[in-house]
């Protein structure tokens, strides 16, 4: 049983590899669409952090958070978005209204490999990951101009958050984005996911109160993508938090295979 | 109706062309309408973007009554209103234009008794027509509930009101005549995807879409009001609540007209040049 499970998942990562192999042959090819897309992911990146820097030239702190801890958390929400973005949504989820429209997953159907995997995982935006690269410059420097002391356990920690926080983001996003096989063409519901995560997620955790804390921390637990795994690494663990993202990661993935299997069986192949 | 004028040249009359134009405007309205669960997704991505700024300027503001002079209240109208205003004056035809010319299907269009840039225009006054009837009707609620539920008001007046519409219809046609340059140069460009990413950080950082200006040292303000962008959020939404008054508006509009001529002579030069240069090939 476990030889078999780990001959899968080698099956798996051979098939990854050489997907994302020639992706980066098709991109480093043709060259000017890589600087294009170095050139807009940068001003994405540029837009937050210009609002960042104007919003902290009028005030000290937001929730307690000050301008270099600011900096770091910007930092590590560009990882997050990049990584999320550049393995799940902008070649593989965003695709995936128009494929149903005209009927193009029957090709990946008949493969005899899993269909979740295959449709959200195969394709990897080459550019994002190049892109993310000053994320880790602001990460040092935020993190160098605050004093505290960086501890192996809390980076460990932090990582483990961060890790699970990406496997709750790619669970929303395939769960909404599984909703484009009942409601064809309907691009939005991708767009929605996508939405929610990348505009609450870099948010100080502590900004949720209330009902807004329990939304994003058990329905839409976006924070554990970024404000609290960089809280972890600056200011240290917290057990609590470690185990309920890992609980919430191991949640949502199920949930995912279970409302994607459900959803597929919606597809109607060309002209549904 | 096609007449033959009395130079021997063959015309259409006025009411010909506006019905033609018309037709074509009904049809991509009419696409759209087809899949309408996309429509209402258009109103939940509007309310969580409202939703994530009103969230963070609600902690920003514990701690301070005002931020460069705006306090809760209207710093909450500017962002509530900035989608509403980008509904209006948003426009999407670089893409689908370069599209056409990097893969030759301008051709077909070339042929065709009908202006191109008017037709891209018409397009896109069809395709934004509906997502921009369930914004405003997203608003609507929205300003119900507001002033049923809650104690938040928006300071609004008819003066306000007017000039703002005034300047979003600025912002239209100035929108179009940028879009239009822009897709222009899918002539001698092949990746123009990014066309779309880039105008968005355009209006994002120097069009008032992620601050207003007011937020920016005094000789960055004067920067970016020299720029066309202002016309797309900043302007709208600054008349809108007040903060400019009727004495800037004939500068601002004489702001606009300098920009419109100059974004007008640039797409037609771009068009001139691109078309010389254009060529659609098959066997």
């Amino acid at each position: 049983m476990v030889l078999l499970a780990i001959k899968t998942i080698k099956r798996y990562a051979k098939i990854y590899l050489l997907l994302n192999k020639y992706q980066a042959m098709h991109y480093f090819t043709y060259r000017a669409g890589l600087y294009m897309g170095l050139v807009v992911d940068f001003g994405h990146s540029l837009v937050v952090i210009v609002f960042y820097q104007v919003l902290y030239s009028n005030i000290q702190e937001v929730a307690g958070w000050n301008y270099h801890e600011m900096i770091f958390l910007i930092g590590l929400n560009m990882l997050s978005s990049f990584v999320v973005l550049s393995s799940v949504v902008i070649l593989n989820l965003n695709m995936l209204p128009e494929q149903i429209k005209d009927g193009k997953i029957d090709l990946t159907l008949t493969k005899p490999l899993n269909s979740l995997f295959y449709i959200t995982l195969q394709r990897n935006y080459i550019v994002g990951y190049i892109s993310m690269l000053p994320g880790f410059y602001l990460m040092y420097y935020g993190f160098s101009n605050l004093g505290y002391t960086l501890s192996l356990l809390n980076l460990l920690s932090g990582i483990v958050i961060f890790c699970s926080g990406y496997i709750i983001a790619y669970s929303i996003l395939v769960m909404f984005a599984s909703m484009s096989f009942r409601f064809i063409n309907a691009t939005t519901l991708a767009r929605l996911g996508q939405r929610i995560i990348l505009e609450f997620k870099m948010k100080p955790h502590q900004i949720f109160t209330g009902g807004l804390r329990i939304l994003f921390m058990f329905i839409f637990p976006v924070i554990f993508m970024s404000s609290v795994p960089a809280e972890a690494i600056m200011q240290g663990v917290n057990v609590w938090y470690v185990l309920l993202s890992l609980a919430l990661a191991a949640i949502f993935l199920f949930l995912t295979i279970k409302v994607w299997n459900f959803m597929i069986k919606e597809y109607t192949s060309a002209g549904g | 109706m096609i007449f033959v004028t009395s130079s021997g040249n063959i015309g259409e009359s006025y009411c010909f062309i506006v019905k033609k134009y018309f037709h074509l405007f009904k049809n991509r309205m009419q696409v759209n309408l087809e899949y309408r669960f996309d429509l209402a997704g258009y109103f939940f991505l509007e309310l969580i973007t409202v939703a994530s700024f009103f969230v963070l300027w609600i902690a920003v503001y514990k701690d301070q009554d005002s931020v460069a002079g705006f306090d809760l209240g209207a710093i909450m109208a500017y962002y509530f209103l900035a989608p509403l205003i980008g509904a209006l004056v948003t426009v999407e035809l670089s893409n689908s234009l370069g599209v056409r010319i990097k893969d030759g299907f301008l051709s077909s269009l070339l042929i065709m008794p009908i202006k191109i840039w008017l037709l891209f225009i018409v397009n896109d006054l069809g395709r934004k027509f509906y997502p921009a009837l369930v914004t405003i009707f997203f608003y609507a609620l929205a300003g119900i509930g507001l002033y049923f539920l809650t104690d938040i008001e928006f300071d609004l007046n008819f003066q306000g009101i007017i000039f703002a519409f005034l300047f979003v219809v600025c912002g239209l046609f100035l929108g179009y005549a940028l879009d239009l340059s822009l897709g222009f140069t899918a002539f001698w460009i092949d990746d123009i995807w990014g066309f779309k990413h880039l105008k968005y950080l355009a209006y994002s950082l120097l069009g008032g879409l992620s601050f207003p200006f007011e937020f920016l040292p005094e000789n960055m303000q004067t920067v970016f009001n020299l720029l066309p962008f202002k016309y797309m959020y900043y302007l709208p939404l600054s008349y809108l609540l007040g903060n400019r008054t009727a004495e800037s508006a004939l500068s601002d509009l004489l702001g606009f007209v300098f920009w419109m001529i100059f974004a007008a002579i640039l797409a037609a030069f771009l068009w001139k040049k691109g078309i010389k240069k254009y060529g659609a090939f098959g066997n």
